[in-house]
């Protein structure tokens, strides 16, 4: 009696999985903090019926009819469903920056310590592309400056090339004083301008 | 005559030479991780995806049970795709002065994990994921996607 009533538990548990709605449903869209615990937002959308969803593991499904709405999602669904997914997430692009001695192509004494979080940040790396673009301040003709840009750029990624970073990844730009971060007048020296944005993706 | 000549052969050169600079042709992303059986279909033709290769507009990219794989888009927009996934890039769009575009993928089975980039900064309709029978409009930035049907 015992063992048929366990067989029919199970043929209906079997049934029921078969049968009823997924509890995760046929799409299934959740939202995660990002390192810093801040949440975004994303909108699920049926055509009918729309779900904003904004907190950390705030989560919607598409049901067997097709409706978007809500569910409960935990941390264990999340790593059940998602393993694999997000450990190929590739490293996330960042941006550094380093500043440079007035009309020189040598770094600053602070610079030249980041510049090690720069090479770390892209040796950790299974692939990557670097972009480094030199920047100047007003101090000098455009001309010279739009040179003096690429020296700095170019500089870097001799450094990074020395230190084994693949040079054919590595690109180098220049933009004098076209762009500055602090606007300045004509021929005033400022620090903060004299500088190369480097971007590893 | 002379002047004719240099017109035509000029014509000529551009018609040679332009679907080398046809935007439709450029790179919108890289492959930085790969594992297992990963595919890219471009073409009609299918090809094994490789760690640095180009991801390119209308690609399909599709994992077997064993595979997956990260990408990296010109946007800095970077997602992944896990096992037994179908991954289409249906638009990509991206102007890298004014940081503005359009970002529309479907996902037709499988996971997608995703952390938004500059495109989804731009207005909410921006970027977009289409599953079979739903619409994710996306305004940032991390999130996961999993389809189930087909």
């Amino acid at each position: 009696m015992r063992r048929s009533l366990k067989y029919a538990l199970l043929l209906a548990a079997l049934f029921a999985s078969a049968c009823a709605e997924p509890r995760l449903g046929k799409s299934l869209v959740v939202v995660l903090p990002d390192e810093t615990g801040k949440v975004g937002a994303v909108e699920f959308d049926d055509g009918k019926n729309k779900v904003l969803l904004n907190k950390a593991l705030s989560a919607a499904k598409v049901t067997n009819a097709g409706k978007v709405e809500s569910v409960d999602v935990t941390q264990n669904d999340v790593d059940d469903i998602f393993k694999a997914t997000l450990a190929s997430l590739p490293a996330l692009p960042k941006r550094f920056r380093l500043y440079f001695k007035g009309d020189s192509a040598a770094l600053t004494d602070a610079s030249r310590e980041d510049f090690e979080k720069v090479f770390s940040n892209i040796a950790s790396r299974q692939a990557y592309e670097v972009e480094v673009t030199g920047h100047t301040d007003r101090v000098g003709d455009t001309a010279y400056n739009e040179t003096l840009s690429i020296r700095r750029a170019t500089a870097i990624r001799d450094k990074l090339v020395e230190r084994g970073i693949n040079a054919d990844l590595i690109f180098v730009y220049g933009r004098g004083e076209w762009d500055l971060l602090v606007k300045t007048k004509d021929n005033r020296h400022e620090a903060l301008n004299r500088r190369v944005e480097i971007m590893v993706r | 005559m002379r002047v004719w000549c240099k017109t035509i052969a000029a014509a000529a050169v551009l018609l040679v030479c332009s679907p080398i600079i046809d935007a439709q042709a450029e790179a919108i992303g890289k492959f930085r991780v790969v594992s297992g059986e990963s595919y890219v279909v471009r073409d009609g033709s299918r090809s094994k995806a490789a760690i640095g290769a180009d991801v390119m507009q209308s690609d399909v990219i599709e994992t077997a049970a064993d595979g997956s794989v990260g990408v990296t888009f010109n946007d800095n927009t970077v997602f992944s795709a896990g096992p037994n996934s179908r991954v289409s890039m249906e638009e990509f769009k991206f102007n890298p002065v004014t940081l503005k575009g359009s970002f529309l993928a479907k996902l037709s089975r499988g996971t997608l994990s995703v952390v938004s980039g500059d495109i989804a900064r731009g207005s909410p309709k921006a970027m977009r994921i289409r599953t079979p029978s739903a619409i994710l409009g996306v305004r940032g930035t991390r999130f996961l996607v999993r389809v189930n049907e087909e």
